[in-house]
């Protein structure tokens, strides 16, 4: 009895270290002096969108090599990448960002992240902890700019889909004129979209008829139905990669044979894989250089870069591309920072106020110019189309240049409305 | 329960006590000056937000603990309970201006109430069956927060303002600890006095045998009723500290029913029926996904490249983990607690067991 009740107390001595070894392993704070600073990642490599949050973390590792090995680090000063797996999940972003606060205080400067759990519910903390949050496409993430620390190197949804929309409308080749449509989900960044697009059809005078449904939803063949019924000529799928293949096929099946447009998460080589021939002739609304630009100054570096330290890889994203943009840009922010008030006095404010100053900044042309400034915390200035062509995602169009937002476009209660 | 040598209850009323002896008296005094008066002050703050939250989940779980391991009956919709509860708070005090305190007890009370109307079932229906209307619970009530957009913002989420007690407002973990320990500390004492009274009594004659127990003159309309009741309660309080905790945004997105399955695991890993099981399931659990996450970070932290590739596996370590507990020790921590508990009181005269 007395052996299996040693056995016990080891038992409960390990739980016991479970339990607590976790509070104490994040105690303590490493000195400031001469540490490499400190970029926090949060992304999903495990959650709804992994195969993104690969090409995601491959492109801000890969800045952050070239920032350290080409550039030198940051006025001499190594940068480090923390990264962790939030699975898009709200809870877990609050999560990571307190651990990486707590185990790296001051030296943490920025947290980027492409997802809006990285960004949203870190908001306040970001402003309390004076952290730059950088690279959220949901606009109540950065609303309203003079209160918060969150960016992003891309225009807002309603503005981006508004120019696409001009645009494919603009260049529709039927008679007469176009009927447009919309198959998405009822979260806040479709609804933003559904905006855009509306915004853009009621300038040009087209039918628009959208379809929201829930996000959990993946047949969504009675709305596909509905618009086939209507004459749907240019129809945008805003749902999860599954529900966008799905929703191709479906259509090919029951004769929609009209032009899909889609956000710059589809334009990936797995995607086109599973959406095969169903994908031909697909639009993505993206804010960057295409892969196949090779006269364009960054992206023949990425595919030289990627030659050289990821031979295994043909074909990277725009997610990757903007990622490495937006570390490039935090960078930037502090490289400027650190010339103006040198590195023993960089500190939030700095960094901000450097990042505000930077309205022309253009990274090896992988995006239009970036404009930022302390009432413009939404970077992007133009977008453009890529298209599905014989499996491979080409650049379909120029820039398209964005209006600015206006009015009540830039107000939080705005985008909580819609 | 057996007393340490030399304790003798010479009343009833000295025989339910929770605390018999003064070394018991002392050890709760110690362990709640370290918890107040240490752990706040001594500990990181990302050591308070893994405080903070685990005992969030412990108030929720001790509420479901009532229900599954004291009455008998099953729920698979707590977390959707505890979401009733987190929006309930976060518009009385958004949009209606309420006090957090007033809020707090409120968010008890709604999702109790929404807790009676899906308990209905369990008058006709047990089991697994129960097990089914309560997954339809789940789901009714995600659907309708999740399109009651006026309201509650649907998928997009309310805004929650950090809770605010007579005008300080709680908008660090540190601050917060305080407020969830003592919810905390009344809610312990609510649950384990269950155990001791009409009303615990009740439940456990319903979890043994309800017919029996409505020979012997229990009321099952009202006892499982009040079961709900009393269990979405706690989960609606632990709501409202969850929404204010977060004081951001409150979606659906963390009270899934997968939560709800993640509560289940909590109190079958402590112990059914147990009050201290629910403590050691929470913390055993949460622990050992917070030490498999950490180790995969740090691992990534060396070698960001290989963090993609290994980033699932904590997830399927986890399960592992947990399907070997299980199988070792199916009455859960809190038995073999009661174990240790039962030799040291004996010790050094093991073999008198």
């Amino acid at each position: 009895m007395r052996r299996i009740m040693t056995k016990v107390m080891v038992v409960l001595l390990i739980l016991l270290v479970v339990a607590v070894s976790p509070l104490l392993a994040c105690g303590k704070k490493k000195a400031v002096e001469e540490q490499p600073i400190i970029i926090g990642s949060l992304t999903d490599l495990s959650g709804v969108v992994p195969a993104q949050g690969r090409e995601a973390s491959a492109g801000e590792l890969d800045a952050v090599r070239y920032i350290n090995e080409v550039q030198g680090g940051i006025g001499g000063v190594q940068v480090e990448l923390i990264t962790k797996d939030i699975k898009y999940n709200s809870t877990l972003g609050t999560q990571a960002y307190a651990d990486l606060q707590s185990t790296y205080g001051s030296r943490l400067r920025a947290v980027v992240s492409f997802i809006t759990p990285g960004l949203l519910p870190n908001k306040d903390s970001f402003v309390a902890d004076k952290v730059i949050g950088f690279g959220s496409a949901d606009p109540l993430s950065e609303l309203p700019f003079d209160q918060y620390w969150t960016f992003s190197s891309i225009c807002f949804y309603n503005v981006a889909f508004d120019a696409a929309t001009t645009y494919l409308i603009d260049h529709w080749s039927g008679s007469g004129k176009p009927v447009v449509g919309l198959v998405a989900t009822t979260v806040n960044a479709a609804k933003v979209i559904s905006g855009g697009i509306k915004s853009a059809c009621d300038r040009e005078g087209v039918t628009y008829l959208a379809k929201l449904g829930d996000p959990t939803a993946l047949d969504r063949t009675v709305d596909l139905t509905t618009l086939k019924d209507a004459g749907a000529n240019i129809v945008f799928l805003i749902l999860s990669e599954s529900g966008v293949i799905k929703a191709l096929k479906d259509s090919r099946q029951m004769g929609l044979n009209a032009t899909f447009a889609g956000l710059k998460s589809y334009a990936t080589a797995s995607f086109a894989t599973a959406a095969g021939s169903d994908g031909e002739g697909m639009y993505c609304v993206i804010d960057t250089a295409s892969w196949e630009e090779t006269d364009v100054e960054g992206i023949q570096f990425l595919r030289d870069w990627n030659a050289e330290w990821h031979p295994e890889v043909t074909f990277r994203s725009p997610q990757y591309i903007l990622s490495f943009v937006d570390v490039l840009t935090v960078a930037e922010a502090m490289r400027r920072a650190i010339d103006k008030v040198g590195y023993s006095k960089l500190d939030g404010d700095a960094i901000k106020e450097a990042l505000e100053g930077m309205t022309d900044w253009n990274p090896m042309s992988l995006m239009a110019p970036l404009k930022f400034g302390p009432d413009r915390h939404s970077g992007g200035t133009a977008v453009r189309l890529c298209q599905l062509q014989s499996g491979q995602w080409k650049a379909a169009t120029d820039w398209l240049t964005t209006r600015e937002l206006s009015g009540q476009e830039l107000t939080l209660s705005y985008y909580q409305g819609l | 329960m057996h007393n340490p040598a030399g304790i003798r209850s010479y009343n009833y009323r000295q025989d339910t006590a929770i605390i018999k002896t003064k070394w018991q008296w002392f050890l709760l005094a110690a362990a709640l000056i370290v918890i107040v008066g240490v752990v706040p002050f001594a500990f990181s703050s990302y050591a308070l937000y893994l405080g903070v939250k685990w005992v969030i989940l412990i108030i929720a779980a001790l509420g479901l603990n009532i229900l599954v391991g004291r009455t008998g009956l099953i729920s698979v919709a707590h977390a959707a309970f505890v979401a009733v509860g987190g929006y309930t708070s976060a518009l009385l005090v958004s949009k209606l201006s309420l006090p957090f305190l007033v809020a707090l007890p409120c968010a008890g009370l709604m999702a109790g109430l929404i807790g009676i109307l899906f308990g209905l079932p369990s008058l006709r229906i047990k089991g697994l069956y129960l097990l089914a209307a309560t997954l339809a619970a789940q789901f009714i009530i995600t659907y309708v927060i999740n399109n009651l957009t006026s309201l509650t913002g649907g998928y997009s989420g309310t805004v929650v303002p950090h809770a605010s007690i007579g005008g300080f407002i709680l908008d660090s973990n540190q601050k917060f600890y305080f407020v969830v320990v003592a919810v905390l500390i009344i809610m312990t004492i609510l649950a384990t006095n269950l155990n001791r009274n009409r009303l615990g009594r009740a439940f456990i004659a319903i979890k043994s045998n309800d017919k029996v127990a409505e020979g012997l003159g229990v009321n099952l309309w009202k006892y499982q009723l009040l079961s709900f009741f009393i269990a979405c309660f706690f989960a609606g309080v632990a709501g409202s500290l969850w929404a204010h905790w977060q004081g951001g945004i409150m979606t659906m997105e963390g009270f899934t029913l997968w939560s709800s399955i993640w509560y289940f695991g909590y109190i079958i890993v402590g112990g059914l029926g147990s009050v201290v099981g629910v403590f050691a399931g929470v913390i055993f659990v949460e622990g050992a996904r917070e030490i498999l996450n950490s180790i995969i970070n740090r691992i990534g932290a060396s070698q960001p490249a290989v963090l993609a590739n290994i980033a699932p596996s904590g997830d399927i370590l986890f399960g592992v983990i947990l399907i070997v507990f299980l199988i070792w020790e199916a009455r859960g921590i809190s038995h073999r607690w009661e174990m240790f508990k039962s030799y040291y009181r004996l010790w050094p005269f093991s073999y008198s067991l």
